[in-house]
């Protein structure tokens, strides 16, 4: 017999070997026991999880010659027969080669014949989200109502992919990832069986890199077993699959930390060195930084020994929470680039290096407190106390700014406070504008001469109004004066002409009216 | 050519040495790894071993005086009835003749970047493995540049991958392996190829070409780990073309490029500018630059940018090779290109 994968040679029989999914093994043997089995299934889930072997079993408990059963024999003839892919009446069928109409249509017509031996016609769809459109909408009759003795069973890695109407006709059992305890028994068990001893910091470590895949972590035990003599060890582990060891990551994120650019550098290098995964890397690295960011909010990570724990720890306080989630996003924006990059290596030096640099940057947060403070400078008098420790020349360049912005905010609050007391006034107001206020005299601009306006303003009071209210919001005496200008949009215009101009004297702009023969029209605004 | 004669790679040669002596030969593997560093001619020689009737653990060395069996020499000439070769080509050479035409004449990359694997090329190595094997112990599938698999492809190929018929090993190769789907990568064992060390390089330039000790070290540094890399400098087209990007950069005589508006050139231009400007990124801080030789201009060309501006220039560059591939009007790209560099 010649040598079979471990992923093979170990897949279940049974649905009691099945790892971590006893909510879909409960559920299937019960409904064979009590005889209510569904005439369509689909199992989803993560690679690697059972959802194929599943199926398997459960077409062995059906077929079985000591009839419907939860414990099939395994050792009866269509049992073996399942077991090597040539039972008659159970089909697996590849639906990622498999997917057009055409099958699909061979498919129904055979399902009107009765099966061969056993009690039930099987069909086993994996990758069934391959199949083409017209393909699913084909199989929709025959998947509603088959005939009795037909039983399907899909199985696929993207549900999401299955359009609404197949799913709806379907028991659906969702398989779950596996846990790294759950992993780690299996593989337990199965050195145990080959008789090869592995340390168990070295299946911890494969557990954990499995990522939820049992199929993962078996085929790593796998390449372990051909790799090493006698007992297989952490560092065997190491060597074979380039685990990038957890001390890169921390010192990676001690070099972020104290902007060590030249050791970021340095670690990239090793990491290119010695032909590990690009991508693997930043995404283990995510997965560091997660755990970080976990044991910041109190939350316990179970999987850790005490030593990493205690490392963790340590660094606990490196970024803080905001930090750490940029530094988390921009890692998956960057992993998503490097997919169609061809120059990986370039985006993750840039990246990391900027990413030493984030703290530096402000926060946006921070920002708008900056900003409400200059909000706050309407009131002059009380940014003017607080810059009295700065230098003279600064001050006088910081409150004339600040003038600026609040001789906007004066009159907007002026015009507020008009339209509470006489409406009429404050839409006048509206068509005018500030021009300036110094030393107490607060002039404003009424864009033409109107005698209407000026009258309203002059007659009724208007003037002394707004003059009351102005003392009242700064709490100066304040005089103003109405000031005729037009010239402003005189400037406007001039600006847009210069601008087509300088547009036409830009060699950029120039080119691509050559190259597509283009004629400027308006310039845009930004 | 047996195990011994491939450069470096100490590690892979174990492991597959061992899994030949223990006779635990996985259904499928991943060789993954930068380019030019050995994976597809690992992959040759591993088919070979397994099938070696001299030799347990190796295949029958290259040496034209030593005998060579009847396997070995018919996987070298490409015509062994049971060891099919997939690689990406363009559609119309698709068939088994012209493949080996090109296995033949070394040119095994040169669609890598551009063309696919598709559905239709699973199907038949699926029809293959239906049939009996003719004579064999093993029968070897070998698909390079596994990344170039469309999406259907990489989706029929998962169940042959997961149970693939007694007696049949499945061998992918890829560079990029992240593009392959997870499912694939989770049926495969994996085995990563490393990048070759400077002294690797160096012994087998040593021993190949009559060079100077200057133009060894040189090339030694560019290759940058890859035996691919060091062929291409070995040409000498590649050199002068070098110094000509060389001085049209320095001299800043972007005119001269903009002349020449060939998406060859101008993705070679690209592919110059992206590790020179990495240089730039980097050279206050690290040592290991790409272009050691121009190594005062990355210096002085170093102030003049800010770390905004690399980033942008990076992106922009990347942008730009994409956007190549997708055939967008190459004059356009390259007034883009020419654009950013005279603000610089």
């Amino acid at each position: 017999m010649s040598y079979l994968v471990i992923a093979r040679k170990y897949r279940p029989k049974y649905f009691s070997e099945i790892v971590g999914q006893e909510h879909i093994t409960k559920t299937l043997i019960n409904a064979i026991n009590d005889y209510r089995v569904a005439h369509a299934y689909l199992f989803s889930g993560p690679r690697g999880v059972g959802k194929t072997t599943t199926a398997r079993i459960l077409s062995k408990s059906l077929n079985c010659q000591k009839g419907p059963t939860a414990l099939p024999c395994n050792t009866c003839s269509n049992c073996r027969e399942i077991d090597d892919s040539i039972n008659l009446d159970v089909l697996e069928i590849d639906g990622a080669s498999n997917r057009g109409i055409e099958e699909i249509r061979t498919l129904q017509e055979n399902t009107r014949y009765a099966p061969g031996r056993g009690n039930y016609k099987i069909y086993i769809i994996d990758e069934v989200h391959m199949l083409t459109k017209h393909a699913f909408n084909a199989l929709l009759k025959t998947l509603e109502e088959p005939p009795k003795h037909v039983i399907f069973i899909f199985a696929t890695t993207e549900p999401h992919k299955v359009p609404m109407t197949v799913l709806s006709r379907c028991q659906r059992f969702n398989f779950r990832r596996l846990t790294v305890s759950e992993i780690e028994g299996k593989l337990k068990e199965i050195s145990e069986k080959e008789k090869i001893p592995v340390e168990d910091l070295a299946v911890k470590l494969i557990a954990r890199q499995a990522d939820g895949s049992l199929r993962d972590g078996e085929s790593m035990l796998d390449q372990l077993f051909t790799y090493s003599d006698g007992k297989i060890t952490v560092n065997d582990v190491r060597q074979m699959f380039g685990f990038v060891e957890e001390e890169i990551y921390f010192s990676l994120t001690d070099s972020i930390k104290g902007k060590d650019e030249k050791k970021i550098l340095k670690i990239i290098d090793t990491v290119f060195d010695k032909g590990y995964d690009m991508e693997e890397f930043v995404s283990g690295y995510i997965k560091h930084l997660r755990k970080l960011f976990l044991l910041k909010n109190d939350v316990e990570i179970s999987d850790l020994s005490s030593e990493e724990l205690s490392k963790y720890i340590e660094r606990e306080n490196t970024f803080s929470s905001f930090l750490l989630l940029q530094i988390l996003n921009r890692l998956s924006v960057l992993i998503r680039k490097m997919k169609n990059s061809a120059i990986t290596r370039i985006l993750l030096e840039i990246e990391l290096l900027t990413l030493s640099r984030l703290e530096d940057t402000v926060q946006i947060k921070e920002l708008i407190q900056r900003l409400e403070k200059m909000k706050e400078g309407a009131f002059i008098s009380s940014i003017q106390e607080e810059n009295t420790g700065y230098e003279s020349n600064y001050e006088t360049e910081m409150v004339s700014e600040i003038r600026d912005t609040s001789l906007e905010t004066l009159w907007k609050e002026l015009v507020e406070k008009v339209s509470k007391k006489r409406r009429p006034l404050a839409a006048i107001l509206y068509n005018f504008h500030p021009i300036s206020f110094e030393n107490g005299l607060f002039t404003i601009n009424i864009k033409e001469p109107n005698s209407f306006l000026q009258a309203q303003l002059d007659q009724n009071g208007g003037r002394k109004l707004i003059e009351e209210i102005l003392a009242s919001i700064t709490g100066k005496k304040i005089k103003v004066e109405f000031v005729e200008e037009n010239s402003g949009s005189e400037e406007k215009k001039k600006t847009t002409k210069s601008k087509k101009e300088a547009l036409k004297d830009n060699d950029m702009v120039k080119k691509v009216q050559e190259i597509l023969k283009a004629k400027i029209l308006k310039p845009n605004k930004a | 050519m047996s195990f011994n004669e491939i450069i470096g790679q100490k590690e892979v040669k174990k492991l597959l040495e061992k899994s030949l002596k223990k006779g635990r030969i996985a259904s499928s593997y991943l060789f993954c790894g930068p380019e030019g560093v050995g994976k597809t001619i690992t992959s040759f020689n591993f088919a070979k071993a397994m099938n070696c009737r001299i030799h347990k653990t190796d295949s029958c060395p290259n040496d034209t005086s030593a005998k060579k069996c009847p396997s070995c020499r018919k996987i070298d000439l490409f015509s062994h009835p049971d060891v099919k070769i997939l690689f990406p080509v363009p559609k119309k050479i698709r068939e088994e003749n012209s493949r080996n035409e090109l296995l033949k004449e070394g040119k095994i990359h040169i669609y890598q970047k551009t063309e696919v694997i598709s559905i239709d090329d699973v199907r038949d190595v699926e029809e293959m493995l239906l049939m009996k094997p003719f004579d064999i112990n093993k029968r070897v599938v070998i698909i390079i540049d596994a990344e170039a698999m469309t999406e259907e492809a990489q989706n029929a190929f998962l169940k042959v991958l997961e149970e693939p018929p007694r007696d049949t090993t499945i061998i992918l190769t890829s560079s990029q392996p992240e593009r392959l789907f997870s499912t694939i990568r989770s049926r495969c064992q994996k085995i990563t190829f490393k990048r070759l060390s400077r002294e690797e390089i160096k012994g087998y330039l040593l021993k190949k070409e009559k060079l100077t000790d200057e133009e060894i070290d040189l090339i030694c540094l560019l290759s940058n780990g890859s035996i691919k890399n060091v062929m291409e400098f070995l040409d000498e087209d590649r050199i002068v073309e070098r110094e000509l990007l060389k001085t049209i950069v320095i001299k800043k005589d972007y005119e001269k490029l903009s002349e020449t508006f060939n998406k060859e050139s101008l993705e070679k231009f690209i592919s110059f500018l992206l590790p020179l400007f990495r240089d730039i990124n980097i050279v206050m801080t690290g040592d290991n630059l790409l272009n050691p030789d121009i190594e005062n201009y990355v210096r002085s060309v170093h102030k003049k940018y800010s770390m905004d501006e690399l980033i942008n220039t990076v992106e922009l560059l990347g942008n730009s090779l994409i956007n190549i591939s997708r055939n967008i009007n190459p004059e356009l790209i390259s007034n883009v290109v020419y654009d950013r560099l005279k603000e610089g």
